[in-house]
């Protein structure tokens, strides 16, 4: 079933802010699990988030997400 | 980047406006050389804030007038007609005197822009004075009618609101508490008032907190019903004026009133193709001067914030028109139909308001639909940052033209991409979306949301290009991360609705 997600961040969030959401989608993930549209959602906003990121992560000067 | 990933699945828009109509109006007018029928509008327009300030304030005045010992004592007898009786209704003639005053202005001004439009379109140059009484008697005698109108629409209310509150046991004291707010307002806004109290005490809400969002919603009805009311009021002195100017010349014997006729000017350039259906069946119409036109309307407005305008013509340059506008051609009688049109309208928008006032304070996000009428057809209460859908809502929701608004409640930020994505797979007539700071809009333009495929590729295309200039401003230091984490949906939004031709807005919220 179809979701109407309002992400709170973009490429200009914080990091701090962005790895929440992050954190919010997984716990989406979970809750949807059984509802592949909302999945490929959730996938979808993952990927965006993650991009965001590491563009925010360079411009506060901090390291990798995955180090 | 791709951005809509659904199918498209919207179904075939069945209404539409005539685009044929509208594209006849367009080739036909503007009426070449002159922009007579913008100037009798700016003429309006321009004296919509004081007519609308004349109001409120005669409002404010009576509604201190007001003695609330009496319409107690009058409740305490269980005689609503007695509390009705305690309102001194007198006084607003007095208080309406600017008001008057400045009908009569516009009224006067209109002559002179009926003269000139009459010499472009009927080659008369009628250079005379209109006297002066007439602007008097008309103003005069349309502030009466208005004033009975809105005793008579508070006195409805009075009688269906407090006989209901009465039925349930409330407090002659706190019944008459509820009448003073009611002044001036239309029965379904004094209503809509009242359902908006019984839903946050069903809600719990504290009664402080109620009585300040309450007042808020009843004077943001009252300024619409004040503007609603300047936008007619000053159309229909202007159209006033514009019709004395030829009656007087028929009472002087200038023009003789078997050889000209006035047609209703309903489709001037219209680009949002905003012009109601009752209009459109009125373009073209012919009334004799002096005369009525279909439905027995003197003339323009025919309904609540009408633009119409009307001219003077040859009545033999009118085909099939030479004995004037016969019955069986007259359209519905319009005051029939625009009624019911422009309450729906007025409905709608309170009913919007009054939901929009109410999510606008959930920390959850709160998805609401309404139809043409105002009537909620779907209302879902989802998480902080999403709402859930089954394809049965969307199936029941396509289709209808229908308003969606909802809440953000993490962020003062425009629309996300999946808000707009689901608008245009519903086909809605508009997508709001009610933030703490900002309320925003988006609505398709008058052809419709588009193609997908096209609304895809502008926003990717806008989307990475206010980015990269976000970018490059933050570097230069002329840009702030929060503003620019703020604004970035808006401006990408801003742009991609320009290019595509969609109506976006955003508004600076005022409820809190």
């Amino acid at each position: 079933m179809p979701l109407l997600i309002d992400p709170p961040v973009n490429p200009f969030s914080r990091s701090e802010d962005i790895l929440a959401w992050l954190e919010r989608l997984a716990a989406l993930r979970e809750e949807y699990s059984d509802d592949p549209d909302a999945l490929v959602q959730i996938s979808r906003h993952e990927a965006d988030a993650a991009r965001w990121l590491e563009q925010a992560l360079l411009d506060e000067g901090g390291a990798n997400p995955g180090s | 980047m791709i951005l809509f990933r659904f199918r498209d699945r919207r179904p075939v828009r069945k209404a539409r406006p005539p685009l044929a109509r509208i594209a006849k109006a367009r080739t036909v007018r503007p009426f070449p050389g002159d922009d007579w029928w913008e100037a009798l509008q700016r003429i309006a327009d321009d004296a919509v804030p004081g007519v609308r300030e004349a109001f409120l304030a005669a409002i404010a005045t009576l509604v201190d007038a007001v003695s609330l010992e009496a319409i107690e004592a009058a409740l305490a007898d269980g005689d609503i007609g007695a509390a009705i009786a305690a309102i001194p209704w007198e006084t607003l003639e007095e208080s309406l005197a600017p008001m008057r005053v400045q009908l009569e202005e516009i009224f006067d001004a209109a002559i002179e822009v009926s003269r000139q439009s009459t010499l472009v379109h009927a080659g008369l140059e009628l250079a005379f004075d209109v006297p002066n009484r007439y602007a008097i008697e008309w103003a005069r005698q349309h502030v009466g009618e208005l004033i009975v109108g809105v005793s008579h629409e508070t006195r409805t209310a009075i009688r269906e609101v407090i006989a209901r509150q009465l039925e349930t046991g409330m407090h002659p004291m706190q019944s008459a508490r509820l009448i003073r707010p009611m002044i001036g307002l239309t029965r379904r806004h004094s209503a809509a008032v009242n359902n908006l109290r019984a839903r946050l005490v069903e809600d719990g809400v504290p009664p402080q907190q109620i009585d300040r969002l309450v007042d808020q919603y009843r004077r943001r009805l009252l300024n619409l019903r004040a503007q609603n009311i300047a936008r007619t009021e000053t159309m229909a002195a202007a159209n006033a004026g514009h019709r004395a100017l030829w009656q007087s010349a028929v009472d002087n014997g200038l023009i003789n009133a078997e050889e000209w006729e006035r047609e209703w000017v309903a489709v001037v350039p219209d680009p949002d193709a905003r012009t109601c259906a009752v209009c459109r069946a009125l373009d073209d119409q012919r009334a004799p001067v002096g005369g009525t036109f279909g439905g027995g309307l003197d003339g323009p407005p025919a309904h609540p914030s009408c633009r119409c305008v009307e001219r003077l013509v040859p009545r033999e340059a009118a085909p099939g028109a030479a004995d004037g506008p016969a019955p069986e051609a007259q359209p519905e009688p319009p005051a029939e139909v625009a009624v019911p049109e422009a309450q729906a309208a007025e409905q709608r928008a309170a009913n919007l308001d009054q939901v929009e006032q109410r999510i606008a304070a959930l920390d959850r996000e709160n998805l609401v639909a309404l139809d043409a009428d105002g009537n909620i057809v779907l209302d879902r209460v989802g998480a902080v940052d999403h709402v859930q859908l089954t394809e049965q809502d969307i199936d029941q929701l396509a289709g209808r033209g229908l308003t969606l608004t909802h809440n953000h409640p993490t962020a003062p930020v425009s629309f996300s991409i999946e808000d707009i994505a689901f608008a245009m797979r519903i086909d809605a007539a508009e997508m709001r979306a009610v933030t703490s700071r900002w309320t925003y809009s988006m609505g398709p333009g008058p052809t419709g949301w588009g193609s997908i495929d096209r609304a895809n590729a502008v926003i990717s295309r806008h989307f990475n290009e206010v980015a990269a200039e976000f970018a490059e401003a933050r570097k230069a230091g002329q840009l702030t991360r929060s503003v620019a984490e703020r604004i970035f949906m808006h401006e990408i939004w801003q742009r991609s609705a320009t290019e595509l031709g969609w109506r976006y807005t955003r508004t600076a919220q005022r409820r809190r």
